[in-house]
């Protein structure tokens, strides 16, 4: 038997003891994590992910957000753990102190890769349904294809549009309705002192959409963008 | 089909069908010409938010490392100020504070440090008494033999601990500690680590009799450890 094997397996029973709430000591999990992720043996890798597979499985299904997700628990896990090892660094893993704040992080990185997955779909974010607009217009064969940038381009983009938003309550409703996706209801709800009522908030978007559209510059990089679709 | 009955909705208004208020709804659905104006504005809505949605946000990783405190001060201060007026993040926050109560993590209870009774164990001298390790007239030899060193009592309490120290028979280049520990009626269930820091560098097993020994070793300082529940005979700055 190895040392990382003989590792593996004392890790093994202290996981075991640490889930079943036995008071004790975690230093040959904090070890297998430390050759894992600070001195990157794969085999150390390797052992690590196979003790604690099942534990993220259950921490993934467990998610508020999984279900939203469409996605099988398996992929997350995976991503959780190829987000652990990109992560974790050899000055972060140094502030852990024992195996409960490893085991924190690893529930961290189950939460940040289902959130970024429902980030990439706007629509799906917390709390918000797709719309019956969206099925009548299908219907209709009206289709909207959306273009999605790289990151370089969509840069450019807010560069641009960014000088022509003309005050504050443009750059405020710009803001929440394209970079956090909230509905002109939701915005009057949370800052209605700020606006007569809703419609107000509906003929700024109108205005702002106008101008963009009107916009040689944001017309052009929109063409000279196309071709480029990802997604 | 009458469309034209009432006049075609504003933009504004095309907008607000569109996220959902039903008031020109019965215009609407059956107007080919607002129909597609609404397609227009919903091309438009949709690619500023798939290309500019959350683009001003820390990642949710950075916002976990924030709420666990692993972040330098300068990233604290930003994103606090951040989620201070971000409904999203601050959603997304509230969700993790949330699946963090959900999936609920042990105590790992007092330490075993706090529990634990140390012994340092303390230098009696060589087997062989007057040796008083590598001296002037040695250095010949001890290049020769590797720089063995003779084997070394220790006392702990009640307990004593012979170390030995030579060069791997297997790993070239590469030392192995043979020890003995004594006045122990079990001592089984001892087990020998070597640390560096608080790194634990390797362990192995004390046999019935109180044997154990590690190979393949560095040329280096350890500290040496003989382990059981309860009790720990510590050895610092062991040199092999
Ligand atoms: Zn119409
Ligand atoms: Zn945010």
């Amino acid at each position: 038997m190895t040392s990382l094997q003989a590792l593996a397996q004392q890790c093994a029973q202290e996981t075991h003891r640490f889930f079943q709430r036995q008071a004790q000591n975690t230093r040959y999990c904090l070890e297998l994590f430390h050759r894992a992720i600070v001195a990157k043996q794969e085999e150390a890798w390797e052992l690590v992910y196979q003790q604690y597979e099942p534990q993220v499985t259950k921490w993934v299904l467990r998610h508020p957000s999984f279900p939203s997700t469409g996605e099988t628990a398996d992929y997350f896990v995976n991503l959780a753990f190829l987000r652990l090892w990109t992560a974790i660094t050899p000055a972060k893993f140094a502030e852990f102190n024992d195996i409960k704040e490893v085991m924190r992080y690893l529930q961290l990185c189950v939460h940040s890769v289902i959130i970024d997955h429902l980030r990439a779909r706007p629509s799906a974010t917390i709390g918000f349904e797709e719309h019956e607009a969206q099925r009548i217009l299908s219907e209709h064969g009206i289709r909207i294809d959306v273009k999605v940038l790289n990151k370089v381009q969509q840069e450019k983009l807010w560069e641009i549009i960014k000088t022509r938003l003309q005050n504050d309550k443009e750059r405020f409703i710009f803001d929440c309705c394209y970079k956090l996706d909230m509905k002109p209801g939701e915005i009057f709800q949370q800052c209605g002192d700020q606006f007569r009522d809703v419609r107000e908030i509906y003929r700024i978007k109108e205005n702002i959409l106008a101008r963009l559209r009107r916009d040689k510059e944001i017309q052009a990089f929109l063409q000279q963008n196309a071709g480029k679709q990802q997604a | 089909m009458t469309p034209s009955i009432s006049p075609h909705p504003t933009d504004a208004e095309l907008l607000a069908w569109l996220n959902g208020d039903a008031t020109h709804s019965a215009h609407i659905t059956h107007c080919p010409a607002c129909l597609a104006r609404v397609g227009v504005l919903s091309n438009e809505e949709q690619f500023l938010q798939a290309n500019l949605y959350r683009a001003d946000c820390p990642s949710a990783h950075e916002l976990g490392e924030y709420e666990l405190k692993l972040l330098p001060a300068f990233r604290i201060n930003a994103i606090a100020a951040h989620v201070a007026h971000c409904p999203r993040c601050s959603q997304e926050l509230a969700l993790l504070r949330t699946f963090f109560t959900a999936s609920p993590l042990p105590e790992t209870g007092p330490s075993a440090a706090e529990q634990i009774r140390v012994i340092i164990a303390r230098l009696l001298g060589d087997v062989r008494a007057g040796w008083q390790g590598p001296g002037a007239m040695q250095p010949v030899m001890a290049a020769m033999r590797g720089e063995e060193h003779k084997p070394q009592i220790y006392e702990a309490g009640d307990y004593q601990l012979t170390i030995e120290v030579l060069d791997d028979p297997i790993n070239p280049g590469r030392r192995a500690l043979f020890g003995l520990l004594i006045g122990e009626e079990a001592p089984a269930l001892f087990e020998i680590q070597l640390w560096q820091g608080d790194h634990l560098v390797t362990y192995a097993p004390v046999d019935e009799y109180g044997n154990f020994s590690i190979s393949d070793l560095m040329n280096e300082s350890y500290d040496l450890k003989l382990i059981k529940p309860e009790l720990e005979i510590r050895l610092e700055a062991l040199r092999l």
